[in-house]
């Protein structure tokens, strides 16, 4: 029988990663391309025949094709988005030019700031007069005359698509349904974004703005889906196409199209699900995602094999992790993830007061670290790690780039060491210890912050610099056991043929537990239970394969934050309020330490569902011999000062390592997309799926 | 220089805890302020009560908790402290504000010694007082502006003490939510303690505050490198404030006098205003938070917070006067003063930082309401603030609507309207900018907001418009005032009447309508050499009318187009 073959396409700012898996899982074929900014879909097409090329196969193969994009982000980040218009209630079209963000940090003192622009340009608000009381109730009947007047002025306007936020609509959409009815009836060509549809929370300014952003990406986004997928069957593959959406579950592309807003972290949160995917296979029920690139590094916590998930995400900031104030808000769910401006690319420098700093800014791929030659002359992470001896000069990219380590050892001696009185290696080692302490902080955010205990977790590896760091971010916090996968460089498009369907669904209604409506409750999650299955039905999902999952927001009265409760299936009883208002006060005296007596409320109302869908499979390896010292490539000297300086090390090419086979540290372990550092006190050993397991010696 | 790196571990370290402890608090509080806006100080100190970290928030709070803490020593001692001891303070002759903002110290205990201390403050929904949320616009005793708690322990050894609470909740209007938010700053101390024993277990007590000291004079360095930027010598600067809701027709003059010596700087307020019988006061922390806000906007604000950083600065604020007035003045509305520092300060350095000078901005403008609920029977307590917008600057225009600097960390659209409807027994009519009222200049003031709400139930209203209103922020160098705000009840209707800036208790009907207007910011240089461009692009984007545009710039705009008419507006301004 013909082989079938699973394919995840993750496009990042440089790269089109492309994983071409057996459905059998038996052989995983890896490509990656440079991206092609104005046209992605070539990229992809490359990508593709080359991943196919690798397994001698043919496009109708191919049974499904998942995908990431950093798409939607970057047209929010170069404000490339559509033209649009943006309609809310009448004397409150000011929204955007009143504006949520607040001055953070440095900004607080500057006597020269200046605030971004307003998310819509006034020119292109409308208002229409219309009113809904917060109970849902009308209390100004929508003046449908006046609204006429208000599409005709939006039709002169000629926006490509209408965002729609109109005040309580969560709870009643009437009134901004009959409007977009008579937006597209005149304007049948334009994308329009109900607020109310996008996700029906309370809240107007992030509803909205949800609203806006959605419309904002929309057109665009909807047109390459589109393009993507007609590509694809012009090019034999007949399989649907699959979108990744920012909260690690997958939808099919014409889901996707309409709900555009739900896929601008598509990319970081198949890296997630790579990392949760592993977690799960090695019998690991908790482990840390750890995701480190050129310019950032992303952590996220998997307890219970489980990722978080956030509706505080905020889009154009650069740290996260609840503190988020900068940025406009975006309330659909997203995978929470810490992000800090921490990767290869990160500059080390030193301050007036002869302190030395790395980071938050980055040489990016241009002019890039300085041991690229590309005229780069900071020193940056990647320098260091090349001082240091971790980064092989001769295998930079498995060897297919060429580097210059005196150009590193320049850029360190004469920006860091010289002003600090180290030397050169002290200096790198400094940045080394500095970037790692800093992306340790991403670490504690989802951790030692939210009263977990990180030593409970396992660290997944991955992204091309990863590995060389993971060992000493983690040992700050104990942290038992590092995993680092096979291939970590293209792990993200890896964690795309792992993921399962999923849909969210909001409902807002306050309710104290005191006085639960339990025929209401039972109605508003049936009506979201009901709207899930037609949804998964829709994508060709029933039955077993399709698991509705249930939470109340919950909060004690007064309080604004809510904490997500799980709340079990079945039939909605007294009971199980009860349950659920024990199970609040259990997780709040866990966080917070206090235990107020006080009446909490429910606020929300949630469901999640999940379509089971078929996933790239992990086969086990064969047991090898034992004796690793068939991978053993060479040495060369690494600096370790637990070991004395710099150490003749060996170093091991990944690709001929074995199930069962370990090594002692130090040791640096090579393969074409990354290299891993495991320090002198600590230890490999290769489990049945090839991934290196780093531990303490003796510990 | 032994070890550069382990010092910014630190340093790091110290900063994450005194930020996310603020930031978790929060979460936690009751008070739709506070649980929306995330405005509350924490502070770390060590046991001879010097300052080791501090929050970025807050920053109209930030000296606050480390002048409140000395206080707290003198009371008890750190051999009177217990481990898991919480005391609760909010004496404003002693470190406090006024009595709402609430300060909570929890000591954090090593090997049966007291390591460390926490402090944070944070306003509370309502302590009693004369009118709701303990803003009366007319007190003139600190008593009238709530419970005076001096230093007693909330908490002993881990347990509450329920005479205090019990004592608490009889004096809120709100006891529920007033004890929501002190247990808050708790739960901020709890965490904290955990976070600095992590830190005590890594390094070991000792050598952590070695550390800590090498950190001090890293920030001493750093801060006096700043001030040796600036030239040895003196300035001075000094702002008004135009009233204090009680004496009629009398003002305030705020008179900062800066000197600068190599690398010590000494702020001195002798020549300030007597204090006033009215809540204008500003307490000597509120005072010299302004002071060290203002100063920071001169130096490098990553300067990290502790001890170091105080060790070059004097201050001088006379006892008596507006800014450190003498017991049982009223402090609650004491942030016309604080600003009134703050400008002074700014424009005291303007010769020596020429492109930092700003006009004055806007003051915080609050609504407050409290009533029993029509449905529910039980009392309700509201409070809408607006902070005023910034000036023009002397290279650009006013910041629109955002707050002032000083309130960093709040934005203009900082509490969602649906959240209060669903709450309260009102409804909001608009929301907008108010357009045209950013002072005219070469550079435009901000401009301010326009909100607009009807109570759906009788309630006793306070209108608290802290400063700002008659005499509007000024413009400079030939750049206009920025428009006065103030109060509308009922706008348009035949009962349509202006209360005064500052009233406490005005009695009203359900069905009333109340305008509040927040005054626009100053404007900069002559408004006729404004680029007619850029009058064009206010009027597109709504922030001046097309009237406006030809008076106070005499710029026309073509009113189908949008356009600039250069042969009308050549004619105008040539007049």
């Amino acid at each position: 029988m013909e082989r079938k073959y699973y394919v995840g396409v993750d496009i990042g700012g440089t790269f089109t990663d492309v994983v071409l898996s057996e459905a059998s899982g038996e052989r995983v074929h890896n490509a990656k391309t440079l991206t092609t900014p104005s046209d992605p879909v070539q990229g992809v097409m490359t990508g593709i025949a080359e991943a196919l090329g690798l397994a001698q196969a043919a496009p109708h193969q191919i049974s499904r094709v998942v995908h990431a994009t950093t798409l939607a982000t970057n047209l929010i980040i170069e404000r490339k988005g559509a033209p649009l218009a943006f309609v809310t209630t009448e004397g409150f079209g000011d929204m955007f030019a009143i504006g949520k963000q607040a001055r953070m940090d440095a900004d607080s003192y500057s006597l020269l700031y200046e605030r971004p622009p307003a998310l819509v340009p006034r020119k292109m608000v409308f208002e229409v007069k219309e009113r809904l009381a917060a109970d849902g109730q009308i209390a100004v009947a929508l003046d449908e005359a006046g609204a006429r007047a208000v599409i005709e002025e939006i039709a002169r306007a000629a926006p490509q698509s209408v965002a729609i936020c109109l005040l309580h609509s969560y709870t009643n959409p009437a009134h901004e349904r009959r409007l977009a009815e008579m937006i597209r009836s005149r304007l049948p060509q334009v994308y329009i974004a109900q607020s109310a549809e996008v996700w029906p929370e309370i809240g107007e300014y992030e509803r909205a703005a949800t609203t806006v952003i959605s419309a904002y990406v929309g057109p665009m986004f909807s047109q390459y889906v589109t393009n993507l997928g007609s590509s694809l069957k012009q090019n034999g593959i007949k399989s649907g196409l699959e979108i990744m959406q920012s909260s690690g579950g997958i939808m099919p592309a014409a889901t996707a199209a309409r709900k555009a807003v739900y896929s601008i972290e598509s990319g970081p949160a198949a890296g997630v699900i790579a990392a949760s995917h592993l977690g799960e296979l090695c019998g690991r029920r908790n482990v840390l995602s750890f995701d480190m690139g050129g310019t950032t590094a992303k952590v996220a916590l998997i307890p219970g094999g489980k990722p978080a998930i956030t509706h505080d995400f905020r889009i154009g900031t650069s740290m996260s992790g609840g503190t988020r104030k900068g940025g406009e808000p975006v309330k659909v769910p997203v995978l929470d993830l810490a992000e800090v401006g921490a990767g290869g690319g990160s500059i080390a420098w030193v301050d007036s007061a002869g302190f030395l700093h790395v980071g938050p800014h980055s040489a990016g791929a241009a002019p890039g670290p300085a041991c690229y030659g590309f005229g780069g002359e900071q020193p940056t992470v990647t320098d260091a790690d090349v001082v240091l001896g971790y980064l092989d000069p001769d295998y930079f990219l498995g060897g297919k780039m060429r580097i210059f380590p005196d150009r590193s050892e320049e850029a360190i001696a004469r920006n860091i060491a010289a002003p600090l009185g180290l030397g050169v290696v002290e200096a790198a080692k400094g940045i080394y210890d500095l970037i790692n302490a800093k992306m340790g902080s991403a670490i504690r955010v989802v951790t030692v912050r939210r009263g977990v205990d990180p030593r409970e977790f396992a660290a997944v590896a991955f992204g091309g610099a990863g590995p060389a760091h993971i060992v000493k971010v983690v040992e700050q916090f104990q942290i038992p056991l590092v995993i680092v996968p096979i291939s970590p460089g293209v792990k993200s498009a890896f964690g795309l043929l792992v993921s399962d369907m999923a849909y969210d669904y909001i409902t807002t209604r306050m309710m104290n537990c005191a006085d639960a409506d339990i025929a209401e409750i039972s109605r508003i999650i049936a009506a979201m239970e009901d709207e899930a299955r037609a949804e998964m039905h829709a994508a060709g999902l029933s039955g077993e394969s399709v698991v509705l999952q249930r939470f109340f927001d919950m909060r004690f009265v007064h309080q604004r934050h809510e904490m997500a409760v799980p709340i079990p299936g079945g039939p909605i009883t007294g009971d199980m309020i009860g349950a659920a208002d024990q199970g609040f006060r259990r997780m709040y005296s866990d966080m917070f330490g206090v235990r107020p007596a006080d009446p909490c409320q429910m606020v929300n109302f949630r469901v999640r569902a999940v379509g089971m869908v078929p996933k790239a499979r992990t086969p086990i390896a064969p047991a090898g011999d034992g004796n690793a010292d068939r991978a053993l490539k060479k040495h060369r000297k690494a600096y370790f000062p637990d070991g004395g300086g710099f150490v003749d090390t060996p170093v091991y090419d990944r690709a001929n390592l074995r199930n069962g086979d370990s090594i002692i540290g130090p040791v640096i372990v090579e393969e074409p997309d990354s290299t891993t550092i495991c320090p002198p006190e600590y230890s490999i050993t290769v489990d049945p799926f090839l991934n290196l397991l780093i531990s303490r010696r003796n510990g | 220089m032994k070890d550069p790196v382990l010092r910014e571990v630190v340093q790091n370290a110290l900063d994450t805890i005194a930020d996310e402890v603020g930031v978790f608090a929060a979460r936690s509080a009751y008070s739709p302020f506070v649980n929306q806006s995330g405005e509350i100080a924490t502070a770390i100190f060590d046991p001879q009560g010097r300052l080791v970290a501090q929050t970025k928030r807050g920053l109209a709070h930030a000296c606050a908790v480390r002048i409140g803490q000395r206080e707290l020593l003198k009371d008890w001692p750190l051999e009177a402290m217990e481990d898991g001891d919480a005391f609760v303070f909010n004496d404003h002759f002693r470190g406090g504000i006024h009595p709402t903002d609430v300060m909570v110290f929890r000591p954090v205990f090593h090997q049966g010694r007291v390591a460390f201390i926490y402090g944070a403050m944070m306003i509370v929904s309502d302590l009693g007082g004369l009118s709701a949320a303990g803003l009366p616009a007319n007190a003139t005793e600190c008593f009238h502006e709530g419970l005076i708690i001096p230093a007693v322990r909330l908490y002993k050894a881990g347990q509450p003490n329920h005479d205090v609470v019990a004592m608490i909740e009889a004096n809120s209007r709100t006891p529920r939510r007033v004890m929501g938010d002190i247990r808050a700053l708790v739960a901020g101390g709890n965490m904290a303690a955990v976070r600095m024993l992590e830190l005590i277990e890594k390094y070991g007590c000792e050598n952590l505050l070695a550390i800590i000291n090498e950190l001090m004079d890293r920030s001493e360095k750093l801060t006096r490198q700043g001030i040796e930027r600036i030239p040895d010598g003196t300035y001075q600067g000094s702002y008004i404030v135009e009233e204090d809701g009680i004496v009629p027709d009398k003002s305030y003059r705020v008179r900062a006098r800066i000197t600068i010596e190599g690398g010590d700087i000494k702020f001195d307020f002798s020549g300030s205003d007597p204090q006033a019988r009215g809540a204008v006061n500003a307490s000597y922390s509120q005072s010299l938070s302004g002071i060290i806000f203002a100063l920071l906007c001169f130096l490098d604000p990553e300067i990290p917070m502790n001890e170091g950083f105080f060790r070059p600065i004097s201050v001088e604020l006379p006892l008596g006067s507006i800014v450190n007035p003498r017991y049982p003045a009223a402090c609650n509305i004491r942030i016309g003063t604080v600003q009134a520092i703050v400008d002074s300060i700014i424009q005291a350095f303007a010769p020596v930082f020429p492109d930092r000078v700003q006009a004055p901005g806007g003051t915080p403008h609050s609504l407050l309401a409290a009533g029993r609920h029509p449905r529910t029977g039980d009392m309700w307590a509201f409070l809408d603030p607006h902070f005023g917008p910034c000036g023009a600057r002397s290279t650009r225009d006013g910041v629109d609507c955002m707050p002032d600097p000083l309130f960093a960390g709040q934005s203009a659209y900082g509490r969602n309207i649906e959240n209060y409807e669903l709450e309260f027994p009102l409804r909001y009519e608009r929301f907008q900018v108010w357009r045209d009222s950013g002072g005219p200049g070469k550079w435009r003031g901000g401009c301010g907001l326009l909100k607009e709400v009807t109570f759906l139930a009788e309630n006793d209203l306070t209108v608290r418009a802290v400063d700002r209103c008659r005499i509007p922020p000024q413009g400079l160098a030939g750049g206009k005032p920025g428009k006065g705000g103030g109060w509308i009840i009922n706008r348009g209707r035949p009962d349509e009447w202006n209360p005064p800036p500052k009233q406490t208790n005005i009695r009203v009907p359900a069905g009333t309508m109340v305008t509040q207007l927040v005054s626009g910011g100053g404007g900069y240089g002559d408004p006729f050499q404004r680029p007619p461009e850029l009058v064009a692009r206010d009027v597109q984007e709504g922030f001046v009318s097309i009237e406006a545009a030809a008076r106070d710039y005499g710029v026309v705009i073509d009113r189908t187009g949008g356009e600039v008419d250069l042969e009308a507006t050549r004619r105008l301004r040539g007049r």
